[in-house]
């Protein structure tokens, strides 16, 4: 019980430190000391001592590199015409879906996972680009803000993904086989949100407007298409060849984009020093959270919160299904405040042997945590793709989250699905060697 | 007493596992009395990098930490890691009781006591073409996992490249590395053989890894807690000593199993190449171990 | 007077790390671009991950002062969206509190540590060797200005009941 006191101190802690209206980065530096103090009963030399050096070392990361890079990228982009033709060139072929190009989230953060291994890079890029021209058009804010935050989570599930590769040399799991299994399991999200967008569309119509202006045909629209496909296409093919590595993937991307601006001649030095001066403010707002939740889970390790709350699970000894069930609830709970890569790390020393024990394939799990910790990404108090969110669209937390809900809930159907049919994501690994 | 202790690797490796061996000792030892708590897999956050000062400051009470990672703090701890030095694991066994009372007066200088060592099976090269010959390694892009690794493979004519951990599936998938230098049980735990066939026991070294303990805690402790730990480390460095042997028989029989040919019989004239070829990073790391170095090495040379 | 003249200096230095902050995005890339072009003729940098990762830092504690003065770091607005406009600066006011008294704090030890590494002679395990004072050092800088952006605010909020917050250009996608 003392741990439930616990979790339920820490979670307190969070609203209050957070609700009134300290800065989500040093709000959540402070819940990590108090804690470490108050719950942990460490001395304050101690957690000096303790939250001084995780923060050079979570500052101090390569891992990190690839965010103030794809958000320059999206800043690029934002700023020169090509997102406008984008969604010009996306209209003649989601004219006849109903909800219209609301699905440039979905599809946009789909084909963006596919060269980013992180959930905020992508939706802090694809949001660049999307969540104004959305809003001035005239689309449902609640269904473009949450069709976002819910997508953008794609990034950890479509590789390259860097939840799978720290899981990957955790579980001893082969890192190509866990990339491939994420496929089918990420298409299978991005088909449920498209099929939730249409459906409120046809539901009620006025979410979506009617296109006005002029209308492209199908061919012309390729045109349109040509400089994001051709931008995701380098970035892919670097990947895929072996030129760059995943984490290298976007200097690349930024590269290609530079590089397409000045052919374009869309390209000047004021443009270039208001994307980087926008990459900055982004990418400072993303980091620094990222940086001061890695002290909250620092002193979640201290107060031995994930390692005894899972050793709960193990000694209820359940049946697979409902073992399933405790440790879905456990990774929402852990998710509700601490990130996707420290949630991995603290829980799969007593979770995977739990899981090996029940007859669980290891591959299989690793899909099945990965949308765990996308849940987590969409949760308050603590949700990055919340928190990027609100700094793309000033929009208010709770109005981010309410508007998260209903993908949650889609996500939690995937991983129904996922429970029911493991082949989802075990059949393209077998199937490929 | 109730103690954090912080480990880099995942709950399978070896260093894991002799970490779990010391704490069930102590335990029992010590009737229940002193309980460890292990974070693997750096789930405290700290990284090998950290943990000489973070258990000098009291951070973390015990923490098991790769030698090489303290190099920036003395030299010495390069000493274990210095390639070619070592033929198997009995030499590296007794460099190790060689050097040990070195290690111990840096981490006593430093408010910290050494409990044990833990030594990483032998690291050779996983490959995908065979290489057994200085042809053979001629321009190979192979990642290695420290200074000493790139000069040495700089001097024998490969290529080698400075990757994360991370990154090496990822590239070895795609072709953008051909080789990797690490141990057959590393690579086995990544599952190499999905994209390498071979692997050169080419005995490049034996690292090790040091676990130490804040003074403080320590001297906090009973008497009779104070004997049952230092008892639980004789027992474990012992332990550690043997389970490494084991270790790489298992790992070659895995690789077996995987179809991933082993190449333990190495032509003279490649091996004495690649000594050669290690004689900068050893002439560096003599001029800066000094005296030490030099005392080390001579006493090791004459009992090997 | 004395108030102009601090927040004066904070918005200038700020000014100065930010625009180091930025310079530091094109060295990241910069750097990674280098290491894919070195390596696809069989050599290397040696230091990409260890460079990039001290640069990474760097811009973060680096851009922290500039952002907070351009109200790009987001806080939760339960309460403070619910308290009339005239009694918001008192919210402000105990955030900025807070926030430098923790960020002092931690600047305090983090300190120690740097002038342990730098007396010490302290280096990376690279091939470069690199002191590690310096990168050490940099992320204190940043902290420091942090905590000076951060005392000035409050100064100013408590006695001008007002916030100094700047509305730049990049806030712009942020109207309400
Ligand atoms: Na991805
Ligand atoms: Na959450």
């Amino acid at each position: 019980m003392e741990i439930v006191l616990s979790a339920v101190g820490v979670i307190a802690l969070i609203l209050v430190v957070l609700g009134m209206g300290v800065w989500v980065f040093s709000g959540l530096a402070i819940v990590a000391l108090l804690s470490l103090i108050m719950i942990g009963d460490v001395s304050i030399d101690r957690a000096g001592a303790i939250l001084s050096r995780i923060i050079f070392r979570a500052g101090n990361s390569w891992e990190l590199a690839a965010i103030p890079l794809f958000i320059l990228m999206g800043e690029l982009i934002f700023r020169s015409n090509i997102s406008d033709r984008l969604f010009r060139g996306l209209e003649p072929w989601t004219r006849h879906i109903p909800g219209g190009i609301l699905h440039t989230n979905v599809f946009g953060c789909a084909m963006f996972a596919a060269v980013s291994g992180s959930s905020a890079a992508t939706t802090a890029t694809v949001g660049k680009i999307t969540t104004n021209e959305l809003k001035v058009r005239g689309y449902d804010r609640q269904l473009s803000i949450g069709s976002l935050a819910g997508a953008g989570s794609l990034g950890l599930l479509i590789p390259p993904s860097i939840v799978m590769i720290v899981y990957g040399v955790q579980a001893e799991v082969s890192i190509t086989k866990l990339f491939m299994s994420g496929v089918l399991p990420g298409l299978l999200v991005a088909a449920l949100y498209t099929g939730y967008l249409m459906t409120r569309a046809l539901m009620d119509p006025s979410i979506a407007p009617k296109e006005t202006g002029t209308t492209v045909t199908k061919l012309q629209s390729l045109g349109l298409l040509f400089p994001v496909i051709l931008l995701i296409t380098i970035v892919m093919g670097a990947i895929y060849t072996g030129i760059a590595t995943p984490s290298e993937a976007a200097a690349v991307g930024v590269l290609a984009t530079l590089v397409l601006l000045l052919v374009e001649r869309q390209l000047n030095v004021e443009i270039f020093r208001e994307a980087l001066v926008g990459s900055l403010l982004s990418s400072t707002m993303v980091c620094s959270i990222l940086i001061t939740a890695a002290l909250l889970s620092t002193a979640m390790g201290y107060l031995h919160l994930p390692a005894e709350l899972a050793t709960y699970i193990a000694s209820l000894d359940l049946s697979p299904a409902w073992l399933l069930l405790a440790l879905a609830l456990f990774y929402v709970l852990l998710g509700l405040f601490l990130d996707g890569i420290s949630i991995t790390v603290m829980s799969l020393p007593i979770t995977l042997p739990i899981v090996i024990q029940a007859g669980f394939d290891p591959l299989w799990f690793g899909v099945f945590l990965v949308i765990m910790v996308e849940l987590g990404q969409i949760t308050p108090p603590v949700g990055f793709n919340l928190f990027v969110l609100q700094g793309l669209t000033g929009e208010k937390i709770g109005k981010v989250a309410k508007a998260s809900f209903p993908f949650f809930v889609l996500m939690c159907v995937a991983a129904l699905l996922l429970c029911i049919f493991p082949d989802i994501a075990l059949w393209l690994p077998n199937a490929l060697g | 007493a109730q103690f954090d202790f912080s480990n880099e690797y995942n709950t399978n490796s070896i260093h894991a596992q002799g970490d779990q061996f010391f704490i069930e000792k102590v335990k029992e030892l010590s009737n229940s009395k002193v309980d460890i708590t292990l974070h693997s897999g750096g789930a405290l956050g700290y990284k090998s990098a950290d943990h000489f000062y973070a258990v000098a400051d009291n951070a973390v009470q015990i923490a098991d930490t790769l030698a090489g990672s303290m190099a920036g703090i003395d030299p010495i701890f390069l000493l274990s890691s210095l390639p070619f030095l070592v033929e198997g694991e009995d030499q590296a066994e007794l460099l190790y009781k060689i050097a040990k009372p070195y290690y111990a007066e840096i981490f006593e200088d430093n408010d910290q006591i050494l409990l044990y060592a833990s030594p990483w099976p032998a690291s050779g090269i996983w490959s995908k073409e065979k290489v057994d010959s200085a042809t053979s390694l001629e321009g190979l892009k192979i990642r290695s996992y420290d200074k000493n690794g790139t000069l040495t493979l700089r001097e024998a004519g490969a290529a080698p490249v400075n990757l994360s951990w991370a990154d090496v599936v990822p590239q070895l998938s795609t072709g953008g590395i051909e080789a990797v230098l690490t141990s057959a049980d590393a690579g086995a735990s990544g599952s190499f053989w999905e994209h390498l066939d071979n692997y050169s026991a080419i005995q490049y070294a034996i690292p090790l890894n040091m676990v130490h303990m804040n003074r403080d805690e320590f001297e906090s402790l009973s008497d009779d807690e104070r004997a049952a730990v230092m008892e639980a480390a004789k027992l474990t460095d012992e332990h550690n000593w043997q389970t490494v042997r084991m270790r790489v028989k298992d790992n070659y029989q895995e690789l077996a199993e995987h179809s991933v040919a082993i190449h333990s019989e190495l032509p003279a004239p490649f091996m004495q190449h690649l000594q050669e070829s290690a004689q900068p990073a050893l002439a560096e790391w003599l001029e800066d171990a000094g005296e030490r170095g030099e005392a080390i090495l001579a006493e090791f040379n004459k009992e090997k | 007077m004395f108030l102009n003249l601090l927040l004066g200096c904070s918005r200038l230095l700020n000014k100065v790390s930010g625009g180091i902050a930025m310079l530091l995005i094109v060295y990241i890339l910069g750097h990674i671009l280098l290491e894919i072009v070195l390596r696809l003729f069989g050599t290397s940098t040696y230091v990409l991950d260890e460079f990039v990762g001290y640069a990474v830092a760097t811009l973060t504690f680096l851009g922290l002062g500039y952002s907070l003065e351009r109200g790009s770091l987001i806080r939760v607005g339960l309460i403070i969206e619910r308290v009339p406009e005239s009694k918001r600066w008192l919210f402000d006011l105990f955030a900025t509190l807070v926030s430098f008294a923790m960020f002092a704090w931690i600047y305090s030890y983090w300190q120690t540590n740097v002038l342990r590494s730098f007396k010490r002679g302290t280096t990376s395990q690279s091939i470069m060797e690199t002191p590690l004072w310096i990168p050490q050092g940099l992320v204190l800088v940043g902290l420091g200005l942090l905590c000076f952006t951060l005392f000035t605010h409050a100064l100013i909020l408590l006695f001008r009941q007002q916030s100094p917050e700047l509305h730049s250009a990049a806030t712009h996608t942020q109207e309400h």
